[in-house]
Formats: C-alpha cells, structure tokens, sequence
C-alpha cells in the first residue's frame, strides 16, 4: 500500500454517508430537550449497570440533624464532635477508625476515561453529610488535603461565612434537595435558578447555619491513576469483568466484584484527609481529622453494624464511609 | 452572526461537522447528540461568532471541547455497547462503494474499492490511535480541513500538526497492513 493509495482508503472509510436532513438543528427542541452538561452517576451499588443509567441526582436533605446550636447551649465547656447522617436515619458521632456509611453513601458520581497522554483519569463527587456540635462555637472551618469542596447554595444564602476558593472541577455535582422540588435537574437550569456553585480547599460555616435543603456540599477531586486503580474502579467494564453480564453474579461473585471496585476507590479516597477546626468564642480553636473510605456491605453484615439501624440492606452494596482519624 | 448567516454555515458545512463527530466519538447516536449540542453551544454564542473567520474550524473546537468534557461518560457508554453502535454508523449507508475481490486488484489507486469489512477495520484501528492522532486524523479525513484550519482548531503550530498527521498515518498503515496479511 502507497500512501497515495493509503490516502483514499482513509478518505472513503472515515468519510460516513450523512443525511442532511440528520444536520438540520431545531432550536426550540434543542434547548427543550437540553440534556445536563454535568452528567452525575450513581454510583454502584449491587449491580454495576448503574455505570450506564446516566441521571441527575438531588440531595435529599429531609432528615435533620439534632445539632445543638452553640448559640443556645448553657454548658461553658468548649467541646465539640463531628457527626454524620449514617444510612439508618441516625446521626452519628465519628469515632476513631471506625467507618460509619453515609446516608448518601449510595449515591457517589465518579467518572473515569483516558486521557490526551494516554493516562487513566478518575474524578468523583461523594456527598459530605458531617455536621459539628459542640459547646461555644463560634465558626467551624473545614479544609481538604487532596481535592476540594464543591459547595451549592442559593446566592447570597451566607452559607459559607469564608473559604479559599479554587478552580472548579466542572465535572459533575449533586444537587441540593431543593432543586428537584423545584423540578431542576441539571446543573444549567439550577445555576440559572438563583442557586451558585463554588469550588473549595477550605471554607468557614457558621454553627447555627451548617446545613439546609438549599444547600449541599460535596468532596471531590480529579486526578491521574494507575492502570491498575483504573480497572479496580472500572473492573465491570474494563477489568476482569467486562466480558461478563454483572446482574447475573452470584452472591459470593458479586461480593468480590464489589471488593474490587472499592480498593480501586480507597485507592483514591486514602489520600484525602479532611480537617474540621472549631474555633471558639474565647478565640481557642480545636481540630479533629475526617477520613473517607468505601465500604462492601453484606445483608448480614448490615444487622450488626453501626448505623444501619432501621436501614434493610438487601443485597451487598457498596457505601461511601467517614472515620475520625 | 445573526440567524441566516448560522444556517447558512449548517448547509455549508453540516455535513463535515456531523461526519467528523460520528467518527470522533466512533457512534451514530453520541455522535448526533455531540453535533446538536455543538450546534446549541454556537446557537448560543451567535452573537459572538465572527460569520467571516474560519466558522467551520471553530465548531469543530467546540465540538472537540464538549467531547472532552464529556468523555469520561461516553467512554464508558461506548465500551459497553460498541458493537452496536458501530452498527449503526454502517446502517448509516456509507460512500464507499462496495467492492468485488477483483476491484481489490485493480491498479489505478483512483479505483480502489473498499468492503464494508474493511472500511470496519479501518475504522477500528483510526478509533484505537492515540488521542492526539486521532483527532488530527479525523479532523483531516472526515471533516476535511486543511493543515491550516486543522492548526487553528486545535491551537497547535501547523508544524505539529503535520507531525501528527504524519505520524497517525503511519500508525494506521502499519495496522492496515498486518491486518490485511492475517
């Protein structure tokens, strides 16, 4: 083969026949039918077909955390604890080491594709229901160590008292509950809605204003991994199990299937390191550490362990977990 | 550029914007959604769109630029179901004129005639080129730009491009080669 002749095999094979009426643009149904620029995944749970049922997702917000507002507590003691909105409907204190899932532990977006160098890239967004009680708070600050915070509110809302903002990942993000109230389900028509969205390595709240159903905050970060960590992740479309239908596992199969997925992801979330500093009235700050992990939850595991109560687990699923470190 | 002006531009250049993003992202379907939302984005910018530069180069930047961001999905989307997708783009009808052994033979380079089998392998082995190839690639061969325009769309000196151009030529030769010999 000569390059001329190589020339006009690629011209007539990369050259598909296209109609014009396939390039004809409809204004109004475009913009009607207008799909998310920012695609958010849920995440896997039981059966790994979640990677292709692309949907927006909302915050639901509706439990509320019992969080005793510093401004109204008596006791003079500064303390505080860091709680999460476990899965069983309970809000949990974070103990050392001990991983307690995510109400929203279901519901993580990750992403992952080659890149222009060939490499393997991962981003996520993981919900990031931790609140702070305690006694004399005056401001509550949290940094990441890898990635940032991606913050939704409705503008001018005061949620974020002060922050270091950072690039935005543009890659994705979960809703505050408000807005699927509000029939928005993409990032476009919320931020067209009053709401704003802002990247953070750190940002201040106030502990009387720490959550609300106008307002989500989320950990995430895009970065480069190994090819290994990638197929971990992947493994039900580029790893060992690409070449099999994963909604007709065994349980033991589907349990391992799941493992894999999380040791790709803890990969990942290992390196990030939460810091949560109370600084109090008196000017005294204190700081605690937040880790993250993925967890594989069994139906039978689900019985005994912490934060589960009232939560049936039916299958093994995958959940997104906070430690005190 | 005001609304005649943005559908004179699709029937001038609708055709190579649309082939370029089938081929791009190797699907009919994504390919059709990445072409009307790169019309939306222009639709969008109209205002701000320079009717006079090289409009054709630019969709294809905007194009490229929601691939990119896109891609993560649509990677994972595409692994899942290729072959079907790739169905699609050959139920598509295509130019190429459908070949007998003989013609395979025929002398005049003008002539040659490529099957349906192996407009798929070629097909296949431009889809597994490194990025950077492929982009050039198609930028050249599907929607037809120059270096020149290819340069512009990219933003990359026209040498680099050539490079590329080159060097994706010969990766895709060499496939071709070793494949029509198994």
């Amino acid at each position: 083969m000569n390059d001329h002749e190589l020339d006009i095999i690629l011209k007539k094979s990369l050259q598909p026949d296209v109609s014009v009426d396939d390039t004809l643009f409809n204004e109004k149904e475009e913009l009607k039918n207008m799909k998310p620029m920012w695609i958010i995944k849920p995440a896997i749970a039981l059966v790994a077909c979640a990677a292709i049922v692309f949907s927006v997702f909302t915050f639901n917000n509706n439990a509320n955390v019992t969080t005793n507002n510093s401004s109204q507590s008596t006791d003079t003691t500064n303390a505080f604890a860091l709680k999460v909105k476990a899965v069983g409907k309970q809000v949990i204190e974070l103990k050392k080491d001990v991983s307690i899932a995510s109400r929203y532990g279901e519901v993580g977006a990750w992403g992952g594709g080659e890149n222009d160098d060939n490499n393997y890239e991962t981003d996520y967004y993981e919900t990031f229901p931790i609140a702070c009680e305690g006694n004399n708070i005056d401001k509550i600050t949290y940094s990441i160590n890898n990635g940032s915070f991606q913050i939704i509110n409705v503008k001018g809302d005061g949620f974020v008292v002060d922050g270091e903002k950072v690039a935005p990942l543009d890659k994705g993000g979960i809703l505050p509950k408000s807005c699927s109230d509000r029939g928005i389900t993409n990032m476009e028509d919320m931020l067209a809605e009053n709401y704003e969205e802002g990247y953070y390595s750190s940002f201040t709240v106030d502990p009387d204003f720490q959550e609300s159903e106008d307002v989500i905050v989320n950990i995430c970060d895009n970065l480069t991994v190994d090819e290994e960590t990638y197929r971990k992740i992947w493994c039900f479309s580029v790893g060992p199990y690409k070449d099999k239908d994963i909604s007709k596992l065994s349980k033991e199969e589907n349990i391992k299937m799941l493992e894999l997925v999380k040791e790709g992801m803890n990969d990942v979330l290992s390196n990030v390191v939460i810091n949560c500093t109370v600084t109090y009235r008196d000017g005294t700050t204190e700081s605690k550490e937040i880790g993250v992990t993925k967890i594989v939850v069994t139906p039978e595991e689900a019985k005994t362990l912490e934060g589960f109560k009232n939560k049936k687990v039916k299958v093994p699923s995958l959940y997104t977990a906070y430690k005190a470190l | 550029m005001n609304k005649v002006e943005f559908e004179d531009m699709i029937k001038q250049y609708g055709v190579d914007l649309l082939r370029f993003c089938r081929m791009y992202l190797y699907s009919k379907e994504d390919g059709d959604d990445l072409y009307q939302d790169m019309l939306l984005t222009l639709w969008k910018k109209r205002d701000k769109i320079d009717y006079d530069a090289n409009v054709k180069s630019y969709a294809l930047s905007v194009a490229i630029r929601i691939a990119k961001n896109r891609r993560r999905t649509w990677s994972i989307r595409s692994r899942i179901a290729p072959e079907s997708s790739y169905e699609q783009m050959l139920d598509s009808g295509t130019q190429i004129k459908l070949q007998d052994s003989k013609a395979k033979q025929s002398s005049d380079p003008e002539d040659i005639y490529v099957n349906q089998e192996q407009i798929i392998m070629v097909r296949n082995a431009a889809n597994e080129l490194p990025n950077k190839y492929r982009a050039v690639i198609y930028l050249y061969y599907s929607a037809d730009l120059s270096i020149k325009e290819i340069a512009s769309c990219l933003k990359l000196p026209e040498n680099t491009v050539k490079t590329r151009l080159s060097r994706g030529r010969a990766l895709l030769k060499e496939r071709l080669e070793a494949m029509y010999y198994e």
